[in-house]
């Protein structure tokens, strides 16, 4: 997340001195200097292959990062979860510090989602959870204490009272 | 204008002959006046959303969620999609694209269905209580926990589709228009013609031929009004379902195949604002910058990715579902198409930068916004591709960043250009110069800032794990949504300056403001510049409205009201009441001390 911000930034950045040079061109000492319209409609072909390097390039770099990829490790705990408006329904609220959690997570009415917070507040994962179609989100907690879950679905009138909580053990 | 001639009207038919443009000119206002009116009913809606999350005057939970629903449809579309629509029409006459008869047929049955679709929505939501959202997920509508009826979830269906319907017409109407004379294509073929406004012409010109060159502005148009139609048959036919099923409960529809049709159409829509705004973009920087748009095949290239791919790409709102193997692969694919149809971004900004690069550009306050909205452009585009990468969504997705994502797409790039466009094209439509460009200028930097200020504190909440749609947030997110209310304040007060410079401007009278228009108008901007005067009225109730909401504050959140109270004063000075201005303040700094005395102990 922080890499991902870093970059937004910096490319940020330089779009807005981009944007500086282009206004700022406007004056009319800056238009002074010639300015070849068919020349820059040329070079519109090469910030197109550029722009698609780029692209290509975040794709490589983030394409086989995606939580339905997590591998399934075989001493994992299976926590079921079911959501209904408006509450969570666990199996089971004590999980382990370092142990693969498999939490089968289903919806009992409409679509909720369930989000996970660590004890700092921190957000860790999240998955839907919709009617007549169970998914698995994989999590390995790194950090003992209080966990909190959100409903991160909007599901009428009390979704932002869906919350619980669950204890991850040392 | 450009006319049909009587031999093109007699070979393609009687249905394209020449609209009149004081008839053009009135209905076009129509469609300014209609969205205005929307956009601050809605845009006063969001606000009080904010505020209630501030906890300033909290809102039950219901309505918060009602209000936020008619919040998100009558912002999306009852103001920017309709207002660019409008837009739209004005766009195609200035370029020589008479409507036609069909084309006018289906402009008026845009606006007819888009008025009806939103007041039914507003009535569903704010007189029935339906609060299931803008995107209404299924079955949420019809599973409300007895918060709203049936009948509510099958009326507010039901104008949705009637809105749906609305864009139906005007895709039809865009299509009609642009295959039709106006194109000066050589071939009669429909197809070669819709190739034509594609911008094919730009890369093949001897298979799709015209006697001249195709404007860009056309191609967004012709993009978008050929994508709404195949984005919008699945949403009817999901709307359909649930009307049915409000009656009959043993009808129902797999809730992944409905959420896939929702989507389907859910981001699709988002480009019904972008590439109608692109096209004004298109439209009114070469006319700034006083060249022609620089732009070649690769401009051209970049619309024929985004005319195949705008479509496909609606499941990347699907990233955190998957729940089969068949879902995961669809997701996957999201992401390298949802990065392909950024190009014609990144590629516009390119050209319309160079377009302005060492130009002598007029700096008109239509300028202004135009360049203002292209900084948001990028400034939201880079945030789009964050969110276009699974890796990333995992954990914004559904956070307050992806609402401050799309107020910056939505208000601080959209929402600039059809203020600029208002601003660029009022004068010919109306037949008179604005009432004060200085006004102008005002209303852009209120809402710059304001916006921004609105825009980043929702982002800063979002990467700590701000949750979207809570009608009460957790309390950690607290002080930064108070925050941004000064902000959400400035954003309002720019409004009532537009509102105001609006008024001046035609007055006219409502009512022949509505019907439009003077025969008299003359065709184009005059370029004049009016009375540097204005504003000494509202700069009067500006000072006014700060002492009240400075008083006011003494008893209630002095430290977040009390400022607000001086920007009034401020903004009562920048508009020429220095006295009443400086007044305002002055009460304002009384009360502040006062409060933090008694804070303190003092008193």
């Amino acid at each position: 997340m922080v890499v991902y911000n870093l970059i937004y930034l910096a490319l940020l950045a330089l779009g807005l001195a981009f944007f500086a040079m282009i206004f700022l061109s406007t004056r009319a000492s800056a238009r002074a200097k010639p300015m070849s319209v068919s020349a820059w409609k040329r070079r519109e072909n090469g910030w197109m292959y550029v722009v698609m390097l780029a692209l290509l390039a975040a794709l490589a770099a983030t394409i086989f990062e995606t939580p339905w990829r997590a591998a399934a490790q075989p001493n994992r705990q299976i926590v079921d979860v079911t959501g209904q408006q408006f509450g969570f329904v666990f199996s089971t609220t004590t999980m382990h510090v370092g142990r693969q959690v498999e939490f089968h997570l289903r919806s009992r009415d409409v679509n909720h989602a369930f989000a996970v917070y660590d004890p700092n507040g921190v957000f860790v994962a999240q998955a839907q959870m919709m009617p007549d179609h169970p998914q698995e989100l994989r999590v390995t907690f790194s950090k003992p204490g209080i966990y909190t879950v959100r409903c991160f679905e909007y599901c009428g009138v009390g979704h932002h009272l869906m919350q619980a909580t669950f204890r991850v053990l040392p | 204008m450009t006319t049909v001639t009587a031999e093109e009207a007699g070979r393609l038919g009687a249905d394209s002959v020449a609209v009149p443009v004081e008839r053009v000119r009135g209905l076009v206002m129509r469609y300014v006046l209609a969205s205005t009116a929307m956009f601050l009913v809605a845009g006063a809606l969001g606000a009080l959303l904010r505020q209630s999350q501030g906890q300033v005057h909290r809102l039950s939970a219901a309505v918060w969620y009602e209000v936020m629903t008619a919040h998100g449809l009558g912002a999306f579309v009852g103001w920017a999609a309709f207002a660019l629509m409008g837009v739209t029409w004005w766009l195609l006459h200035e370029l020589g694209f008479d409507l036609g008869v069909w084309g006018w047929r289906w402009a008026v049955a845009c606006w007819w269905t888009m008025i009806v679709g939103v007041m039914g929505i507003v009535i569903t939501c704010l007189g029935l209580g339906f609060g299931g959202s803008w995107v209404f997920l299924y079955p949420l509508p019809l599973k409300s926990a007895s918060q709203w009826s049936e009948l509510a979830a099958a009326l507010f269906s039901a104008s949705v589709l009637v809105v749906g319907l609305s864009i139906f017409a005007y895709c039809f109407g865009v299509l009609a228009v642009v295959t039709g004379p106006g194109l000066r294509a050589r071939s009669e073929n429909p197809w070669n013609r819709l190739g034509c406004a594609l911008g094919l012409g730009i890369l093949w010109p001897k298979r799709f031929a015209t006697d001249r060159p195709v404007p860009y502005t056309v191609i967004p148009l012709t993009v978008i009004a050929i994508d709404m139609i195949i984005a919008t048959v699945p949403l009817a036919v999901l709307l359909m379902e649930m009307i049915v099923q409000a009656a009959d409960p043993s009808v129902t529809i797999d809730p992944l195949l409905a959420k896939t049709m929702l989507w389907w159409f859910g981001h699709p829509v988002v480009y019904l604002l972008l590439f109608p705004a692109v096209a004004v973009y298109y439209h009114l920087i070469p006319r700034y910058a006083q060249r022609p748009l620089v732009a070649g095949h690769a401009l051209a290239i970049g619309w024929v990715i985004a005319v195949i791919t705008n479509v496909l790409i609606g499941a990347h709102h699907m990233y955190t579902d998957f729940p089969n193997s068949y879902q995961q692969a669809v997701n996957s694919w999201m992401q390298p198409l949802t990065y392909a149809v950024t190009i014609p971004s990144a590629l516009s900004l390119f050209s319309l930068g160079f377009t302005i690069y060492r130009s002598d550009f007029m700096w008109t306050p239509a300028a202004r916004f135009l360049c203002v909205g292209m900084v948001s452009w990028l400034t939201a585009g880079l945030q789009g591709v964050g969110l276009a990468t699974i890796q990333y969504d995992q954990v914004a997705h559904n956070t307050l960043w992806v609402v401050g994502h799309f107020h910056n797409m939505a208000l601080l790039n959209i929402g600039l250009v059809i203020f600029a466009a208002v601003y660029a094209f009022l004068p010919a439509l109306v037949g008179r110069e604005w009432y004060s460009h200085r006004l102008a200028n005002w209303h852009l930097a209120l809402t710059v800032v304001g916006g921004y200020g609105s825009v980043v504190p929702w982002m800063l909440q979002g990467l700590n794990g701000a949750p979207r749609r809570w009608a009460v947030l957790p309390h950690r997110y607290l002080e930064l949504t108070q925050i941004a209310l000064p902000f959400v304040a400035l954003i309002m007060i720019g409004q009532l300056v537009f509102v105001y410079n609006l008024v001046r401007t035609l007055d006219a009278g409502p009512v022949q403001a509505w019907l439009g228009v003077r025969r008299e108008a003359p065709e184009t901007w005059s370029g004049g510049r009016p009375e540097e005067s204005a504003g000494e009225t509202l700069g009067a109730v500006m000072a006014g409205l700060g002492v009240a909401v400075s008083v006011y504050a003494f008893w209630f959140k002095p430290f977040l009201w009390v400022p607000i109270g001086m920007l009034f004063g401020y903004v009562a000075i920048a508009l020429g009441q220095r006295r009443q201005g400086l007044g305002t303040i002055g009460v304002s700094a009384v009360i502040l001390l006062l409060t933090v005395l008694m804070h303190a102990g003092i008193l």
